[in-house]
C-alpha cells in the first residue's frame, strides 16, 4: 500500500529532516512510528500526502508515485487517505458538522446522507451532542476527536494520524485506539506518529522508530528493497 | 449540492467582510450610476425626439390682415399636397385664449395692450418621411400674400439625436472605465478575503478539495458584490429620477405637460444588473488560487 524508497528530506538552510528512508507497509497493516520530537515523523506523513515533496527517493501511495502527480490529481490521492493533524486543524467558522461533512458534499454525498454519517462518526467519538457547535466552542480534546471524525468520515483505505492521542484522557486515548483497531481489521491500512510508548506496548502491532531522522529500528523489518 | 454551497459561502464570506464588501459595492454602484444616468438622459431625450418626429407638422403664422373667408383658398392648396395628412386652424382669438390659459400669471401684460397680439395660424400634420418635400412646401408658403412666418426647423432634431448619440457612448465610455476600476477593486477584495481565509483554504486543499471547489465561494463573493452594486445603481438612478419628476412637476408644470419623462426600460435596468455581474466575476476570476504543491 505504501512504498518509499530511500527518501531525503532537508529543510534549508542544512537540516536533515529525514534521511535515507525506505519503508514498505502491506495493505490493511497497522504500525505506530515513534520517536523524540524533531526525528522526522510528521514529515514522513507530510510526504505521504504530498504536503511536502522530498529532496530525493521515490514514494508510492495506494499504487501512485506520488512526486509525478500533477497538482490537479493530488485531491485524489488525498481523498484516499484520512489525516489526523496534530493540531486538529479546523476551519473556525464552520460548525463541527460542516467541518465534517464538507468532503461529502465535494463528492456529491446527499444531505440526508451525509447527517447521517456524521451522526455515527460522532457518536463513536462521543460528540454528537456538540453537532452545531464551533471549534472554538470546544476543549482541545473534544477538538481532537472531530479531527479523528473527519478523518475517517469518507471511510478511507489510508488513515495516517500525528499524534491522535496528545490531547485526550487515558480512558478516550483507548477508545480511540480501538477505533483504529476496528478500522483496520476492516482492511484500513493505518500509520500513527505517537510518542505515547505505553499505548504501543499495549496495541502490540508493528513499531518504526526514528531518530534524527534515519529508522533506527522496525519490528515489522519489512524495509523496501 | 455544490451550488447551493458555493451560495452560501459566497454570501457569509460576502457579510464577514462587510467594510469592504460595501466599498466594492459602492464602487460597482459608481460606474453603472454614471453608465445609467446618461443612457436615462438619452433615453428620455430620444423619446422626446421620436414623438415629434411621430407628429411632424410646421406651423403656418398668417398675416394680422388675413381675413377667415380666405380660409378656402389657402386651404385648397393644402388639400393638393399629397404629403399633408391634416390641418388645424387657429384664430387669433383662439390663439389668445389658449395663451390666457396657459400662462395665466402673463394675462395682465397682455391687457394693456390695446389689440389681440397673436396671429391666426394654421397647423399642418405631415405624412412620415416627407421632409424634403415639406420643406420646399415651407419655402412657398413663405412667398404666400397671406403667411408672416412660416416655422418648420429640423435642426434641432437632428441636434437632439447628435446629443443622445453622444450621451450614449459617453455613459458607455465612462461606465467602461470606471468598470475597470471596479474590476480592479473586486480583484482586490477577493484577494484581501483570500489571504483572511488563506489557512481554511489550506486546511480544504489538505483534505482533498478540487482548487475549482475552493474558488467557487470567491468567485460567488464577487457576483454578489456586482450584483449589490447593479442594485444600488438602478436604486441610486430611480431615487435621481424620482427627484427631477418632482422637481419638474411643482416648478415647470407647463414643461411637464409637454415632455413625458420615463425611467430606464426593464432591458437596460437588465443590462445594467449583467453588466454589474460582469464587473464582480470579471474582478474574482482575475485572482488565481494557486494550489502550494
Amino acid at each position: 500500500m505504501i512504498q518509499i524508497y530511500h527518501i531525503f528530506k532537508d529543510y534549508p538552510p542544512n537540516i536533515k529532516a529525514l534521511v535515507d528512508v525506505s519503508l514498505f507497509v502491506e495493505k490493511g497493516e497497522m504500525l505506530f512510528i515513534t520517536g523524540p520530537s524533531g526525528a522526522g515523523k510528521t514529515t514522513l506523513l507530510k510526504l505521504l500526502y504530498r504536503a511536502e515533496l522530498p529532496t530525493s527517493g521515490q514514494l508510492l501511495v495506494a499504487g501512485r508515485n506520488v512526486l509525478a502527480l500533477p497538482p490537479s490529481k493530488i485531491p485524489y490521492l488525498r481523498r484516499q487517505i484520512g489525516v489526523i493533524y496534530q493540531d486538529f486543524k479546523l476551519i473556525q467558522r464552520m460548525t463541527i458538522f460542516e467541518n465534517i461533512s464538507f468532503i461529502l458534499t465535494v463528492l456529491g454525498v446527499p444531505k440526508r446522507e451525509q447527517k447521517q454519517r456524521v451522526y455515527q462518526l460522532l457518536k463513536l467519538v462521543g460528540l454528537h451532542h456538540r453537532m452545531n457547535a464551533y471549534p472554538n466552542q470546544l476543549s482541545g480534546g473534544e477538538q481532537q476527536r472531530v479531527a479523528i471524525a473527519r478523518a475517517l468520515i469518507n471511510t478511507p483505505p489510508i488513515i495516517l494520524a500525528d499524534e491522535p492521542t496528545g490531547n485526550i484522557d487515558p480512558e478516550m486515548a483507548w477508545d480511540i485506539m480501538k477505533l483504529f483497531t476496528t478500522l483496520n481489521q476492516k482492511g484500513a491500512t493505518i500509520l500513527i506518529a505517537t510518542h505515547n510508548l505505553q499505548m504501543v506496548e499495549l496495541m502490540k502491532k508493528r513499531v518504526i522508530h526514528l531518530e534524527k531522522g534515519r529508522i533506527v529500528y522496525d519490528t515489522g523489518e519489512k524495509i523496501a528493497k | 449540492m455544490i451550488f447551493e454551497y458555493f451560495l452560501k459561502e459566497g454570501l457569509k464570506i460576502v457579510l464577514f467582510h462587510k467594510k469592504i464588501s460595501i466599498l466594492a459595492i459602492g464602487v460597482i454602484a459608481l460606474a453603472l450610476f454614471f453608465m445609467g444616468f446618461f443612457f436615462l438622459i438619452a433615453y428620455n431625450l430620444e423619446g422626446i425626439g421620436k414623438a415629434w418626429e411621430k407628429e411632424q407638422k410646421l406651423i403656418i403664422f398668417l398675416d394680422k390682415d388675413f381675413q377667415e373667408s380666405s380660409k378656402d383658398l389657402i386651404e385648397k392648396e393644402f388639400s393638393s399636397k399629397k404629403f399633408i395628412k391634416n390641418w388645424k386652424f387657429q384664430s387669433k382669438e383662439e390663439a389668445y385664449e389658449s395663451f390666457k390659459k396657459d400662462f395665466p400669471s402673463l394675462v395682465q401684460g397682455l391687457e394693456i395692450l390695446d389689440e389681440n397680439p397673436f396671429s391666426s395660424s394654421y397647423e399642418i400634420f405631415l405624412q412620415p418621411n416627407s421632409e424634403e418635400e415639406a420643406k420646399k412646401f415651407a419655402e412657398e408658403m413663405q412667398k404666400n400674400k397671406f403667411v408672416q412666418e412660416v416655422q418648420y426647423d429640423l435642426t434641432w432634431l437632428q441636434k437632439l439625436n447628435t446629443l443622445v448619440f453622444f450621451l450614449k457612448y459617453l455613459g458607455l465610455a465612462l461606465g467602461v472605465l470606471l468598470g475597470i476600476g471596479a474590476i480592479i477593486i473586486v480583484t482586490n477584495v477577493v484577494r484581501i478575503a483570500t489571504l483572511i481565509h488563506k489557512d481554511e483554504m489550506e486546511i480544504l486543499w489538505l483534505m482533498g478539495t478540487p482548487p475549482s471547489y475552493i474558488r467557487g465561494p470567491f468567485i460567488f463573493q464577487g457576483l454578489y458584490l456586482g450584483l449589490g452594486g447593479g442594485l444600488l445603481s438602478i436604486f441610486l438612478l430611480y431615487v435621481i429620477y424620482q427627484f427631477f419628476v418632482h422637481q419638474i412637476k411643482s416648478n415647470f408644470q407647463l414643461l411637464w405637460n409637454f415632455i413625458a419623462l420615463s425611467f430606464l426600460p426593464l432591458n437596460i435596468i437588465i443590462i445594467l444588473i449583467i453588466c454589474g455581474l460582469l464587473c464582480g466575476l470579471l474582478g474574482s476570476l482575475l485572482f488565481k488560487f494557486e494550489a502550494k504543491d
